[in-house]
């Protein structure tokens, strides 16, 4: 041990050496101990308190809005208690009746000769395309084919 | 035995009034001590005391863990000064030539004791009487270092000087001391 240890301790030891081991005042001390940590506990409580009841408020107001949307939203077909609707098909009345598809179609390929076959077949897609009715093009096809 | 932390922070958490009471009785001595030499009314150690407890309680709640002895050692530190500002007794840290100059070269004047008294003569009231004589910032680095168990990086901080200039009156402090009480060097 070096000589400023030793100094230190010897220091520590006479300055320690009238003082009583027993805490002066010690009631005093835990008596206002006590004091602060009822009121901290009581403080921790009312925060707890408070924050529980924000939180369900918080909570009842959401799922009251949740609820007041429900009830005045329109119906969607993404709203489980719809069924969905047949989404009706496009313009059709602007279409020609497939009747009136296949007689065009006759007609075109009865009036075609050999060179200008082509382009009469062309014009028979095209009336088919605009109409766009898959069963009917196979039918017309089974027509073109000769069947 | 329980540490001086967990003992905090049982107290500062669950209100565990048994704990502080422990954490009161084992720094009781050393504090006490700390305090006579800080305070120049022997009488007002058991005031401040209180005082130091009082403010440890206050603050409990926002304890994060640290050692416990430094950090009580700096309360009852600033509990003695704002006590000593309250009574006008306070000295400045400046003062490197307090009032006790005049009692300490008497005592140097003596003559250093043997090595032999350097162990058994000097008294406590002796040891008292010295260290009261030191110039402020000598005596608060030397309390600090000796009863509050502070490094001296802490002491310096505590203390608002810096790092040299604490060392400088902490070795100042016990060069006087050992002459003083009869170490001779």
């Amino acid at each position: 041990m070096n000589e400023d240890a030793k100094l230190n301790d010897f220091l520590k030891e006479r300055l320690e050496a009238g003082v009583s081991g027993e805490p002066p005042r010690l009631d005093a001390i835990l008596q206002a101990a006590s004091a602060a940590a009822q009121i901290r506990a009581a403080a921790r409580r009312s925060r707890v308190r408070l924050w529980g009841g924000l939180l369900a408020a918080a909570s009842l107001a959401a799922l009251c809005l949740f609820a007041v949307h429900l009830w005045v939203s329109p119906a969607t077909p993404s709203s489980p208690h719809q069924v969905a609707q047949p989404v009706p098909s496009q313009s059709l009345t602007s279409m020609p009746s497939p009747e009136q598809t296949l007689v065009s179609a006759i007609d075109l390929l009865s009036m075609a000769d050999g060179d200008n076959i082509e382009v009469e077949t062309n014009a028979v897609e095209d009336v088919l395309l605009a109409w766009q009715d898959a069963p009917y093009e196979y039918a017309v096809s089974d027509l073109l084919a000769g069947n | 035995m329980e540490e001086d932390s967990q003992l905090l922070f049982a107290y500062a958490r669950r209100g565990d009034v048994q704990s502080l009471a422990a954490l009161v009785r084992r720094h009781a001595t050393w504090m006490q001590a700390l305090l006579r030499g800080m305070l120049p009314v022997a009488a007002d150690v058991d005031d401040v005391f209180q005082e130091t407890w009082m403010r440890v309680i206050r603050a409990a709640s926002r304890y994060r863990g640290g050692l416990v002895k430094p950090y009580l050692a700096t309360v009852a530190r600033s509990a003695a000064i704002d006590h000593m500002r309250r009574t006008r007794a306070t000295v400045s840290l400046d003062d490197e030539e307090g009032e006790g100059a005049e009692v300490a070269s008497t005592m140097v004047a003596e003559g250093p004791l043997a090595d032999e008294a350097f162990e058994s003569q000097a008294t406590s009231d002796d040891v008292r009487r010295a260290v009261n004589t030191l110039p402020e910032g000598q005596r608060q680095v030397l309390l600090l270092r000796v009863e509050g168990g502070l490094s001296f990086r802490e002491i310096a901080d505590e203390l608002s000087v810096p790092l040299g200039t604490a060392l400088t009156w902490m070795r100042s402090a016990t060069l006087k001391l050992r002459k003083m009480l009869g170490g001779g060097k």
